[in-house]
């Protein structure tokens, strides 16, 4: 069959045609090429099999988790008028850039303080002016410092730097996004050094990383390859049509991407270098064969036809197990893997057609002089390596089986890791970002906890801030924030607690007020059916993280409900007062109150005691400062106000209606008798919440003493108590969460994610695909093989070689600690369908009276174009690992290292293994 | 450098003409203020459509608003978690708000002019500015058969939100169809305000059918429909107390 198409080829009219036809083609594919675009979401890689990972983008889209871009800004001063000037402009900017959904600094952030001269709150800017004296300056900084939602998130605790936090809109390009925030803060803050950190950035990072190697080292690599294939042949239009093979498979593969609407990727990038290093092979193979037979029928058709015949099945047999290779890669569910896998397996098919078409019709039509048999460095190693297999088969046997027991062996220390880390170098941008972030502000790597459930339920409001209090002690946690907090702090602004209210109507109320708050959709959805805790980890390295999400994820399994009913607290008093617990502990630790053991136990003792009396005198101040101000719509003068106050505080908290209007009207006096009912009213309710929180001051004023722990003391000590004393009206809320499994139970769903799970459900996946990939090849590369030989001994004895060379490479890198990630995951494939060419190329010139004649001639043969082929490989890979990007760097210098192995296996294995004499020519010819 | 003699003489031409203009700018500026406030009192229900940025689905709002003196009185009817909440705003920045299920009054002295109003895309100043004249400075840009454009730019930076506004201003009735907030740096729009199907009544007051508000940089909208309006209706000063804000009309 081959020998009449290669008879048909050379015909000068066919050939003709097929040159015009190439031409063609490639002329087409060039202008159809240029329009392919990029495409940087590595959200893109994230498979949506995996349970973990579909979980992570149901959040991501509900939240939008990912498109927050951060800025750290270190600053020596961030009180000073002129940073602050700077801050405010960029966060006016940044809130009227297109693509940005809000932005949150120091310098926008809402905040509420109390009015002292006519009641209610003053709502503003917590940086409401620029300070202009040092005395200003001063205030403002003892006002920012005290709250303690800020410090930490928005200022460092040590004050001495700020962060910025840029909202994408949902579905933002992560790479636009981040770009117009960068843009804005260099305008801003030009001669500054800045920390950008998040997912918008990382990502960024990555992707240009990528790709500016990949613009700088593929002229090198092919510069490389050129060079090496020009000093092997010594002949450079051969060369340049090698190349052009694999230049067409370049092009029609992207062309193919334009015109199915594909995207390169960040994977795909890598194409052109990997074209260059495997596709040229093919042509190698027939330039070598068409000089060799030229040197004995001359240049010429003669010498395309011999080499058709001989060498074509052999060249196709060895396209096809790369193409079956790479395009085992869509046996995987990471869909630019599948992407690339396709249409880099497509550019070595044309790569191989081109080769064996348009290459022997070019060498047909304008026949190359006849050179003489080039020497080769290589040729006497091999000879000398096979005679040496040969005639100690036993040894090395021995030695070849050992070798790969222990590659075996290390490989299974491989193990599959997602990591940020493993894709930027130490100091580089990401790396000192992400220690910026973690010294500064608590670090910035967040699982989130996300509960389904109803959130218009004061009692799960609670019951999922109580959790959040426990993850919030966990080692490696340094902070976690709900929408429990936002709640707490709206109801202190208009309800004077910060808590979670009582009632439905009531938290209705405060979502509403809260809703103003752009952020609060990163906490909450609008119909209130899903919410995320955010948990701030203290690390981000890998194994901590792995060890924090272990801690949540056993607390969540034992802790937080999957059914519950609501009771009255009366019912289930342990329940109400676990929860007030899990508070205290929770504000001890972010107040930094040092820990000591059994401090959980006494706390819940603590709880369980007597409360201790009201102070009346709070009562009467709260009831006063009412009165007299101008919430209350019957507004009194300071004397009556306090005479009011006084006597109906003097009643106690249990007092009848009757009673305190008598008290009223008693304390008015004969002038203000006609207002005492109106007083009266005004004061119902008021009266109640000035006992309550009396009574929850009494109790938290125990707390410290009580678990004989020492607190801070000053303002920050204050503000502890007054925290405290707001989580003890928590003892008098009317209902509490209890778990159930009955059938009226009501479900509350709790789910684990963030990035740490996503790399993990990540890593599960590339382990997968690992195994799915590389068996699909290995089976089908077998199946090829075998149909080849047609013998089953041979179609194992052709995979050998690349068995050993896997089993060498993945020993290397469990050794080395090399993980297996995305870039990693490739490899096996790529050396599959790379390196069992050349044990196809020894075995079929495998031919001799005796092993040791057959042999001779095998590597007489092959020994150039295979190793010519290797070092080429491994030149352009090798090229890779002089860039910046990790990833690429790993697989560049494990591939290099790869087809080295493979070229030198192959001369080991097969001598080793190989019992014929003859294997191929037979069957072939 | 001294100022040439073509300068001079272009100066001196155009500096009446500039002057023309701006009286006509103050001019147009004055006559909305005039038509949107040409009322002793007004009892309008209004529905609020609200889509905020990333949902695809609006909310409703239902509200009661009585004006009278430049002071309002709101009362949500809908939906239910508003129900009954009442707000008193004597100012843009002096707020009462009835919270009915805490049985309280809190007043919020509001120093933040771009403060959300209810998480709709208006802020409290959008809903408490009655007339533009005492806070921007008008310059007429374009003239067509049917509007007029002003740029408005603040009087005082601290008592706007935005300091440079476009009025495209209806010249048939006087009303402004459609009003561009712009940022900081007065380049870029972010904020649209769109009025159409004004109603006019026999004294001149005009009331819009539908008034659309756009947040462009996030795609948040609010869209407010007069539902039910009575204009000089006779609404009793003492509405506008803390008393009728805790017990009720």
């Amino acid at each position: 069959m081959f020998e009449a198409y290669a008879r048909l080829l050379v015909r000068p009219t066919v050939a003709r045609a097929i040159v015009a036809l190439t031409t063609l083609v490639l002329a087409v594919s060039a202008g159809l090429a240029l329009e392919v675009r990029q495409d940087d979401d590595v959200l893109a890689f994230l498979p949506d099999a995996n349970l973990d990972i579909a979980t992570f983008r149901r959040i991501n889209e509900r939240f939008g988790s990912t498109d927050v871009a951060l800025v750290g800004i270190p600053a020596a001063d961030p009180f000073d008028p002129r940073f602050l000037e700077r801050l405010g402009a960029l966060t006016r900017e940044l809130r009227d850039t297109e693509g940005l959904d809000s932005v949150l600094t120091l310098t926008n952030v809402a905040d509420f303080r109390d009015d002292p001269e006519t009641g209610g709150i003053i709502t503003d800017d917590l940086v409401s002016a620029l300070p202009e004296t040092e005395a200003e300056k001063q205030a403002l900084r003892a006002r920012v410092m005290s709250r303690d939602h800020i410090v930490g998130t928005l200022i460092s605790e040590r004050a001495d730097a700020v962060l910025v936090y840029a909202f994408g809109m949902p579905g933002a390009q992560p790479r636009v996004l981040a770009g117009r925030v960068r843009e804005a803060v260099q305008r801003h803050f030009p001669r500054v050094e800045v920390y950008e950190g998040g997912a918008p950035f990382i990502s960024t990072y990555i992707f240009d990383t990528t790709q500016a190697d990949m613009a700088r080292l593929t002229p090198w690599a092919v510069i490389a390859i050129v060079l090496i294939m020009v000093a092997a042949f010594r002949d450079l239009l051969g060369s340049a049509l090698g190349l052009l093979a694999t230049v067409v498979g370049i092009t029609v593969s992207r062309a193919a991407m334009a015109v199915t609407g594909t995207s390169v990727n960040i994977v795909l990038s890598s194409m052109p270098i990997i074209l260059f290093a495997v596709g040229s092979a093919y042509a190698i193979h027939i330039l070598s064969h068409v000089d060799r037979h030229a040197r004995h029928v001359g240049a010429g058709p003669e010498a395309v036809v011999r080499t058709l015949v001989g060498t074509g099945p052999t060249v196709m047999a060895a396209g096809l197990t790369t193409v079956v290779g790479l395009g085992s890669f869509v046996a995987m569910d990471i869909v630019p893997m599948q992407t690339f896998g396709l249409f880099t397996a497509l550019g070595i098919l044309v790569a191989l057609i081109t080769s064996l078409t348009f290459v022997p019709a070019v060498l047909s039509l304008w026949p190359r002089p006849v050179k003489d048999e080039l020497g080769t460095i290589v040729m006497e190693p091999m000879q000398r390596l096979v005679a040496m297999v040969l005639r100690h088969r036993a040894s090395m046997g021995v030695f070849v089986g050992g070798f790969a027991v222990a590659g075996l062996s290390l490989a299974g220390q491989v193990d599959t890791r997602m990591d940020l880390r493993a894709f930027f170098h130490e100091d580089s941008p990401p790396d000192r970002a992400q220690a910026f972030l973690e010294d500064r502000f608590g670090g910035s790597t967040f699982v989130q906890l996300s509960v389904q459930g109803d959130l218009d339920d004061p009692a799960v409001l609670r019951e999922i801030a109580r959790l959040g209090d426990r993850i919030a002690i966990l080692p490696d946690v340094s902070d976690v924030t709900g929408i429990a907090d936002v709640i707490g702090l709206v109801g202190e602004a208009m309800a004077d607690a910060r808590r979670v209210p009582d009632t439905r109507g009531q938290l209705g109320l405060l979502y509403r007020f809260a809703a103003s708050d752009p952020s609060v959709g990163r906490l909450v959805t609008d119909t209130r059916d899903e919410a995320l805790l955010q948990i701030k980890l203290a690390t981000d390295d890998a194994t901590a993280v792995d060890r924090a999400l272990a801690a949540i994820r056993a607390l969540v399994r034992s802790d937080a409900p999957a059914a519950y009913t609501v009771a009255p607290a009366a019912d289930a008093p342990a329940r109400l007062r676990d929860t007030v617990a899990a508070r205290v502990l929770a504000l001890l630790h972010r107040f930094d109150v040092p820990p000591r053991d059994g401090l959980a136990d006494a706390a819940r003792a603590l709880l369980d005691a007597p409360a201790p009396a009201a102070d009346p005198a709070r009562v009467i101040a709260r009831l006063a400062d009412y009165l007299g101000s101008q919430e209350s719509f019957v507004p009194l003068d300071p004397g009556p106000a306090q005479a009011v106050a006084q006597a109906v505080a003097a009643l106690g908290p249990d007092a009848d209606p009757d009673a305190i209007a008598a008290a009223i009207t008693a304390a008015l006096g004969p002038d203000g008798a006609d207002l005492a009912f109106d007083v009266a009213l005004a004061l119902d309710v008021p009266r109640a919440e000035a006992w309550r929180a009396a009574r929850a001051h009494a109790r938290a004023a125990t707390v410290l003493p009580g678990l004989r722990v020492v607190g801070p003391t000053g303002d920050a000590g204050d503000r502890l108590l007054a925290r405290l004393a707001a989580a003890m009206q928590d003892l008098d809320a009317p209902t509490v969460v209890v778990p159930a499994d009955t059938p009226d139970a009501t479900a509350l769903t709790w789910t684990v994610s963030g990035m740490p799970v996503l790399y993990q459900g990540l890593s599960a996946s590339v382990t997968a695909n690992q195994f799915r990939s590389l068996g699909l090849a290995l089976g089908l590369v077998f199946l090829i093989m075998t149909g080849l030989y047609r013998s089953v001994s041979t179609g194992l004895l052709a995979t050998a070689p690349t068995a050993l060379t896997l089993a060498a490479v993945y020993g290397g890198m469990g050794w080395m600690g090399v993980h297996l990630d995305i870039g990693t995951s490739m490899l096996a494939s790529i050396i599959l369908g790379a390196g069992v060419d050349y044990a196809v190329h020894l075995l079929a010139a495998w031919q001799g009276d005796t092993a040791a004649e057959a042999a001779r001639a095998a590597v007489d043969e092959t020994a150039h174009a295979i190793w010519t082929n290797a070092i080429m490989v491994a030149a352009g890979f090798f090229v890779l690992t002089l860039g910046d990007a990790r990833p690429l760097q790993n697989v560049g210098g494990l591939t290099a290292a790869a087809m080295i192995a493979a070229a030198f296996a192959t001369f080991l294995v097969i001598p080793l293994l190989a019992r014929r004499t003859r294997y191929a020519r037979a069957t072939l010819s | 450098m001294r100022p040439s003699v073509p300068l001079l003489s272009g100066l001196l031409l155009t500096a009446p003409l500039s002057a023309a203009f701006a009286e006509e700018a103050a001019d147009v500026l004055a006559k909305v203020d005039t038509v949107l406030n040409k009322f002793n009192d007004q009892q309008i229900r209004f529905r609020a459509d609200n889509l905020t940025a990333g949902s695809k689905t609006p909310g409703v709002i239902e509200f009661q608003t009585r004006v009278k003196g430049g002071k309002t009185f709101t009362e949500f009817l809908a939906p239910g978690d508003l129900k009954g909440t009442r707000v008193l705003t004597m100012t843009p920045t002096q707020i009462y708000i009835w919270l009915p299920d805490f049985g309280k009054i809190r007043r919020v002295a509001s120093h933040s002019l771009n403060q959300g109003f209810m998480g709709t895309t208006l802020t409290q100043q959008d809903m408490a500015t009655f007339a533009y004249s005492a806070l921007y400075v008008p310059s007429l840009t374009t003239s067509d058969d049917s509007t007029w454009t002003l740029e408005l730019t603040t009087k005082e930076a601290k008592d706007t939100a935005y300091d440079k506004l476009v009025m495209v201003v209806d010249k048939a009735k006087g009303v402004p169809l459609r009003i561009d907030y712009y940022n900081d740096a007065g380049t870029d729009v972010v904020r649209r305000e769109e009025r159409s199907g004004y109603q006019c009544n026999a004294v001149g007051y005009c009331l819009f059918g539908q008034m659309k508000m756009t947040d462009l940089t996030s795609g948040a909208w609010t869209t407010l429909t007069p539902v039910e309006a009575k204009i000089d209706a006779g609404v009793p000063d003492d509405v506008f107390s803390t008393r009728t804000l805790q017990l009720g009309l």
